[in-house]
């Protein structure tokens, strides 16, 4: 799991943007559940609230979050938002593994096929672990 | 601070203590001691009133300049204000060790056997033809302290300003030794120059709208030699009106410095 | 709308030489402020005229609409570096004493602190640790609603554990009608909390702006610019 580094040079709102959209797209924040509310994140994740309601603005804007006057902020429930999130955080992650394959040196084919048998021993792992 | 403040009524009961022996010792006849009670009875208001001072000075100089000042400079307070409450109980102090060092030495009359002459003493300083010494007396020392912690106040609140802030000690001793010196300078040529005093006279002591100056001239001129000395010469009281106005202008002085003037360390 | 704290062409000199060079600067309500430098380059001396410690100064200095005085003294609440209560002193006696001195102290909040930070009221302040006095002194100044709250290196003498606990207790605290501004040198330890940066070097400003936008300006953390900035 990507982790706030606090001493990079990326803006921190940046930083939380993208930790609550992994958090989304994984699951762990559900859809339709309720986020708590700004100054408890802002604690929460250890950085300032004005930051902290940026960050939570884009969001909104984005349509992964909503808020609704009286009851608080929600995840959305909208599956495709969700998905199109998914599908793009993705894409960042495969974009940077392609990125360091060829700087190692790895083709295309070749790293195909790394992917392929990373996964088979990923499987044969899991399987060893469910059986014993 | 808090050492200090204690200090003080120590050394009144200290005091005490010494007059309780004396008592004991006169009842049961024992000589030296008694002696030696009333001797120490004569010095023993001293150091009352010495560490009576030395804490009203550092009462002042540590809530306003020491790390304590920290806190009593950022009170939602007015400086005249926190000037006034330091003034009041200080003062207030100083004449309780003053009326001590005065209790002790009407002890040591005690101690010593010497009771039946004070009502000699009362008769004396109370009958009306000493009156108005009296009443000198007694406003001049209260002016008289009152303008000595203005001086305080004012040297201290001086030494803590930019240009003396590094040995801001020094010259808090330097500046009220300074205006000390220039505070008896005014009650000097008040004393000498305004028109009013106190004249002694073969019947006693009165009141004189003369100045203190004309008097002394008018009797060196009249002086054959024969003369009691002490007759026809008056003291000026106008010292007291001095005292009054130096304390007061140096208080109002040492709040403007610590509105525009002064510095934490 | 005018700013919480407007300071213009601030100057201050001392015997040794000047220490603040005509400084400017405007801080808003609702703002977590950092103020960061070398030591000896003017931030206690510019925190201590605001507080109103130092009352000779050139330049313009308004808090709230008013030059340091009663009135600002009454939004104020000022930590200095230095322990300013009496070493005989009890926590509980010094609580008592704020409560008494300014009308908006929460004594309630107070002890609630206290025992969070394992402190007892009974206990003196010099049977505590240097760490222990400072949490208490953050403790009181924090118990106050007030609307500017300034901290000077409250984070040094404290052990990494209990930072975060400060921390959390400054962010716990905000609110939009108040400021917090704070100096540090761990800046990487908490520049995570700050909506704004001061920086001042040699007396004079060099950069005040908002966190994120230095970040997103420089490409770089504020504890990496600051080292950048201030190399020998």
């Amino acid at each position: 799991m990507f982790d706030v580094k606090y001493d990079s040079g990326v803006p921190i709102y940046l930083q939380i943007i993208h930790l609550i959209r992994q958090k989304i797209v994984s699951g762990e924040w559900a859809p339709g559940s309720r986020v708590p509310g700004v100054r408890d994140l802002a604690i929460e994740f250890g950085v300032n609230p004005n930051t902290m309601q940026k960050a939570l603005s884009e969001l909104e804007r984005e349509g992964l979050l909503y808020s609704e006057r009286t009851a608080g902020r929600f995840i959305t429930e909208n599956t495709g938002i969700i998905d199109a999130a998914r599908e793009r955080l993705a894409g960042q992650v495969l974009a940077e593994f392609i990125k360091q394959m060829a700087q190692m040196g790895f083709t295309r084919e070749r790293t195909i096929k790394l992917v392929e048998s990373a996964f088979e021993n990923h499987a044969g792992l899991s399987e060893r672990e469910e059986n014993s | 601070m808090k050492a200090g403040a204690r200090m003080i009524p120590i050394s009144y009961l200290a005091t005490a203590a010494v007059f309780l022996v004396g008592l004991i010792a006169r009842s049961l006849k024992i000589h030296q001691v008694t002696t030696a009670t009333t001797i120490l009875l004569f010095f023993a208001g001293i150091p009352c009133i010495i560490i009576t001072l030395i804490y009203v000075i550092m009462r002042f100089h540590k809530g306003m300049f020491g790390n304590e000042g920290y806190l009593t400079q950022t009170l939602p307070v007015g400086k005249g204000q926190l000037l006034l409450s330091k003034l009041i109980s200080s003062y207030i102090w100083m004449v309780a060790s003053a009326a001590v060092f005065v209790a002790a030495w009407a002890g040591a009359m005690v101690v010593s056997n010497n009771l039946n002459i004070m009502p000699d003493i009362i008769d004396f300083v109370f009958g009306n033809s000493f009156a108005p010494l009296v009443i000198f007396i007694v406003v001049s020392s209260a002016v008289q302290l009152f303008a000595f912690l203005g001086e305080l106040y004012f040297a201290i609140s001086l030494a803590n300003t930019r240009q003396f802030l590094k040995n801001n000690v020094v010259f808090s001793v330097v500046f009220f030794f300074v205006t000390n010196f220039a505070v008896s300078l005014l009650e000097l040529a008040a004393m000498l120059l305004i028109p009013l005093g106190i004249k002694f006279t073969e019947t006693g002591v009165v009141w004189t709208t003369k100045t203190m100056l004309g008097d002394l001239i008018f009797n060196m001129e009249a002086f054959t030699g024969n003369q009691p000395l002490l007759s026809g010469i008056s003291i000026g009281v106008g010292s007291c009106f001095a005292d009054l106005a130096a304390g007061i202008g140096l208080l109002l002085a040492a709040v403007w410095l610590l509105n525009h003037k002064t510095s934490v360390k | 709308m005018s700013s919480l704290l407007e300071i213009r062409n601030l100057f201050k000199s001392y015997d040794r030489g000047p220490v603040l060079k005509g400084i400017s600067l405007n801080v808003e309500s609702g703002r977590i402020v950092g103020v960061v430098g070398p030591n000896g380059c003017g931030k206690t001396t510019m925190f201590k005229i605001i507080a109103g410690l130092i009352g000779d100064y050139q330049g313009t200095v308004l808090i709230d609409g008013n030059p340091p005085g009663v009135k600002s003294k009454e939004i104020i609440s000022f930590l200095p570096e230095k322990t300013y209560l009496d070493e005989g002193i009890k926590a509980g006696t010094a609580i008592s004493m704020f409560a008494d001195f300014y009308k908006d102290f929460d004594r309630q909040k107070a002890l609630e602190m206290l025992k969070r930070f394992n402190l007892e009221p009974g206990m003196k302040l010099k049977s505590m640790s240097k760490g222990m006095q400072e949490k208490l002194q953050l403790i009181l100044v924090m118990s106050r609603a007030a609307k500017l709250y300034i901290l000077d290196e409250p984070l040094s003498g404290i052990d990494p554990a209990a930072r975060d606990n400060i921390l959390d207790i400054i962010l716990n605290n905000y609110s939009e009608n108040s400021t917090v501004m704070l100096s540090t040198h761990l800046i990487h330890d908490v520049e995570r909390i700050f909506d704004d940066i001061i920086m001042i070097g040699n007396g004079t400003l060099l950069v005040a702006e908002s966190a994120d936008a230095l970040r997103e300006r420089t490409g770089k953390s504020l504890d990496q610019y600051f080292r950048e900035v201030f190399r020998c």
